[in-house]
């Protein structure tokens, strides 16, 4: 039987949604050998303003690159959780940061609201892995993707000086969601 | 012939991506440039990115219209083109429309630009230029690829005074794109003199030579912190930007 998992990871610009959503996709295809797209936009005002990265892996060809039936769904604002919440497929997840986004939609969806940002705050002093931190969150409530592979795929996208601090911020993540599956 | 950066394009993008450089050769009007490539592939090209990662195109036009015109031109038949942006996303220094392009299942983000006085200054040396030229064999197929792509010296002149690099700086961003960027050149190209006599030039065009210098020596000073700490300062370049 085929096999499509899309993610969604949304947001606004400057919080390393794109880059995580690159590194998602890397591993899947790179490391894990299946196939993957991985496409972003921005809405008005790139740096500041909304970003969308959206990942789509298959053990099959991609026919369409977008996302429309979203199975896993990332929202770092209340505005995006909002706007997206509407195409997360059914038995599908939503998975937010409780630090920006309180008012949590209702459907048939697993919700895991988590404190992602503060996590990587108190976890690891630095609030800018907080896209990391998600990505192992991601990584463990979906089982799409190997941590082995987005841990390879971390490591080809960040200099020698903070990989520790990288795969620590993922690892946290990782551990995090797994105890709250 | 077989460039060594494709050995750093995933395997099972390599034809697909030599399939869409391709058809960007046969539509860039050289006589007129209408477009220019610019960003990681020119470096990637020029073997200063040697990692694998997806790999995106972002393509510069010269105006509006080029850019207009470049939508609605005939294009193969087997290309299929999926937009991403409603419409063309307008903010105060760039605009941008976001496509992936695919000739088969493998797609590719294409990245349309604006930005003004920027194909200019990509251009301003056009006359010296030359496309970049390559015959790609790869299996039983040929690809012509023959494309103006941005110098790599002049990306990473834009890059440094790029308000995305300041912000990055700024934030402490160690997974910064631009930094490395910058630090894979510099790597190469801090002891080479024709190297900063072109990009003074260059930054000439854009916010002066004294700038750029600060700039850059600003971030030379704090590669440490963005995990680039073993990358050796040479004594040479620190002179030539003016340290004490």
């Amino acid at each position: 039987m085929s096999f499509r998992f899309e993610f969604r990871l949304s947001g606004s610009g400057g919080q390393g949604l794109i880059l995580a959503g690159k590194i998602l996709a890397e591993a899947a295809a790179i490391y894990d050998g299946k196939n993957a797209t991985q496409s972003q936009s921005y809405g008005p005002e790139a740096r500041g303003g909304s970003s969308r990265s959206e990942v789509i892996v298959s053990d099959e060809e991609i026919d369409y690159p977008k996302a429309v039936n979203i199975d896993l769904l990332l929202c770092f604002t209340q505005e995006a959780c909002d706007k997206y919440c509407g195409d997360i497929s059914k038995n599908g997840i939503l998975l937010v940061d409780s630090g920006y986004v309180t008012n949590l939609p209702e459907g048939d969806f697993r919700v895991f609201s988590l404190p992602i940002t503060e996590i990587a705050e108190k976890e690891t002093g630095k609030t800018l892995v907080a896209n990391l931190v998600a990505l192992g969150m991601i990584t463990a409530l979906t089982n799409v993707v190997s941590k082995e592979a987005v841990e390879s795929a971390i490591l080809s996208r960040v200099p020698k000086g903070t990989e520790e601090l990288n795969i620590k911020a993922f690892n946290i993540g990782f551990d995090k969601a797994t105890k709250s599956k | 012939m077989y460039p060594d950066w494709l050995d750093h394009i995933d395997e099972k993008r390599r034809r697909n991506l030599l399939q869409i450089l391709e058809e960007l050769s046969k539509l860039q009007d050289q006589a007129n440039l209408d477009f220019i490539i610019i960003g990681a592939l020119s470096l990637l090209f020029n073997n200063y990115l040697k990692y694998k990662v997806y790999w995106d195109i972002d393509i510069l036009f010269k105006d509006n219209d080029r850019l207009t015109n470049f939508i609605e031109k005939r294009k193969s038949k087997s290309l299929k083109i999926v937009d991403l942006d409603d419409t063309l996303m307008i903010n105060k220094n760039i605009s941008s429309y976001h496509t992936v392009w695919a000739f088969d299942h493998i797609w590719f983000n294409v990245d349309y630009i604006l930005r003004p006085g920027f194909f200019e200054y990509y251009t301003n040396a056009i006359a010296q230029q030359q496309p970049y030229r390559a015959k790609i064999q790869l299996g039983d197929d040929c690809f012509n690829i023959e494309l103006y792509i941005a110098h790599p010296w002049d990306i990473i002149v834009e890059k440094i005074f790029s308000p995305r690099t300041a912000r990055d700086l700024e934030l402490k961003v160690d997974t910064s794109v631009d930094l490395r960027h910058i630090v894979a050149v510099y790597i190469q190209e801090k002891n080479n003199p024709v190297f900063w006599e072109y990009v003074f030039k260059k930054a000439a065009l854009l916010q002066g030579e004294a700038a750029f210098k600060t700039k850059f020596l600003k971030i030379l000073d704090e590669l440490t912190e963005f995990g680039y700490g073993d990358t050796e300062i040479s004594a040479k370049s620190r002179k030539i930007l003016g340290s004490r």
